[in-house]
């Protein structure tokens, strides 16, 4: 058993649920919930299919404990799990970069838009179906107005949902992506070490 | 009811709504969660009330759009095509729909309730993700108070403020991370200490209660709900 990676997976997973409630404090509209899975992807360090596999673990988890307060949220944990692929494939292999390299630097924030457009794109697309065959095509807030504005404009039902998460959802993952990196930034390296980060042995701990 | 049974009724259930058929599925759905509602004696109503509240909110948005705004029916209505209809029927048809899901979820949480410990822990997984459940669910109480804790402490420095502001879109980034770097802490001291003495996943694994199998009452609403299912099946089949 791998008390550091179990202990990981639950500090993400709960991370996405409290964020909730701080988007809530902070009156913001705005729902950034799945800051903790990006950051377990970009935590570990040793193996890119244990990070894979945790991060989706973290989305899965949070989407079914928010499960029990949102009935809709779950419907959604293949968002999570698309989200988790792909920071693990293209932003694993920069964690290191990204929390080395100077802010002030262009190319840091090249990097984070970059990796939150690219995971925008796939979370809109495979959102877009959920959206449609569950909601008809509207789940509230802004991208009601969203929907409504593609669907006016003569596009389909499934066009202007993806057209709509795809306005959407980069923005929104963009500031996820920029999240997790200033917390992976944060984060003690005593506390990255155990995950294969530079400077360790390159495995998980037991 | 014991916690798989109930994650097996609510699978079951909510399977017979999305099956694509236009048959009296919905309305048998409606009567086995009105039923499973009613099970519930006066807690029912406040299940009720809370998917009600929950779906309203689309419902009014869902108006909006093809009501209001596009002035027709959506060419998707819950898993199925649908021929030219007034947009007044699809809406209500997908809010119908959606608020069954709310009371089937929130009856079966509500159920559940009733089990100590939490139900969540009882189900048949995997040692390890009944593990992570458990240090989820402690972690996020433990978090969530510090969150609050922190959002206190920056209210006061006058770094963030009570009310919607722009302060609070450039610095609301600190709570975040306060937030992360004190549960991390607490993690990172714990691991090396406290959780090594206890022998943490093995404790917590003894501490969880044994998934058991299924009850009489477990078997009579499962097999409604595949009753259910059974109809939709068919009903797409004809």
């Amino acid at each position: 058993m791998r008390t550091n990676l179990v202990i990981l997976v639950a500090l993400c997973a709960a991370l996405n649920l409290v964020v909730g409630t701080i988007v809530y404090l902070f009156k913001l509209p705005v729902y950034l919930d799945m800051i903790g899975t990006i950051l377990c992807a970009l935590t570990i360090q040793s193996s890119r299919r244990i990070a894979f596999i945790a991060s989706a673990a973290a989305a899965l988890i949070s989407f079914f404990l928010a499960g029990l307060v949102n009935p809709y949220l779950p419907w959604f944990s293949g968002t999570g799990v698309a989200v988790a692929a792909v920071i693990t494939v293209v932003g694993n292999p920069q964690a290191a970069r990204l929390r080395e390299e100077s802010m002030r630097k262009p190319g840091f924030w090249v990097r984070i838009a970059g990796l939150g457009i690219l995971t925008g794109l796939v979370a809109a697309v495979v959102s877009a179906p959920v959206v449609v065959y569950l909601f008809g095509g509207v789940t509230g807030s802004g991208s009601a107005a969203l929907v409504a504005f593609f669907l006016k404009t003569g596009h389909e039902l499934m066009r202007s949902a993806l057209l709509s998460g795809l306005t959407a959802e980069p923005v929104d993952k963009t500031a996820q992506v920029l999240l997790a990196v200033l917390l992976l930034r944060s984060t003690p390296t005593s506390f990255l070490a155990r995950f294969g980060a530079e400077g360790s042995p390159g495995r998980i701990a037991a | 009811m014991s916690s798989n049974g109930l994650v097996l009724f609510l699978v079951i259930a909510v399977a017979s709504l999305f099956v694509p058929s236009r048959s009296v599925v919905p309305i048998l759905v409606l009567a086995l969660g009105s039923a499973f509602t009613l099970a519930l004696g006066r807690r029912g109503v406040v299940v009720a009330r809370r998917a009600l509240l929950s779906v309203a909110p689309l419902a009014i948005f869902l108006t909006l759009v093809w009501v209001v705004i596009v002035g027709r029916a959506p060419e998707v209505v819950f898993f199925r095509s649908t021929r030219p209809a007034s947009p007044w029927l699809s809406v209500a048809a997908i809010t119908s729909r959606l608020f069954l899901l709310a009371l089937l979820t929130f009856g079966v949480i509500e159920a559940g309730s009733r089990i100590r410990p939490p139900f969540v822990f009882g189900l048949a997984l995997p040692r390890e993700a009944r593990i992570v459940l458990l240090a989820t669910t402690s972690l996020v109480g433990a978090m969530r108070l510090g969150a609050e804790r922190a959002h206190t402490a920056l209210v006061s420095a006058n770094i963030l403020t009570g009310r919607r502001s722009w302060r609070n879109l450039a610095h609301g980034w600190l709570l975040v991370r306060t937030t992360w770097v004190a549960a991390v802490g607490i993690a990172v001291e714990r691991l090396d200490t406290k959780w090594k003495c206890e022998d943490l996943p093995n404790a917590a694994a003894a501490a969880l209660p044994p998934a058991r199998g299924l009850n009489a009452r477990d078997v009579i609403w499962t097999s409604l709900a595949g009753l259910c299912l059974c109809g939709a099946v068919a009903a797409l089949l004809r």
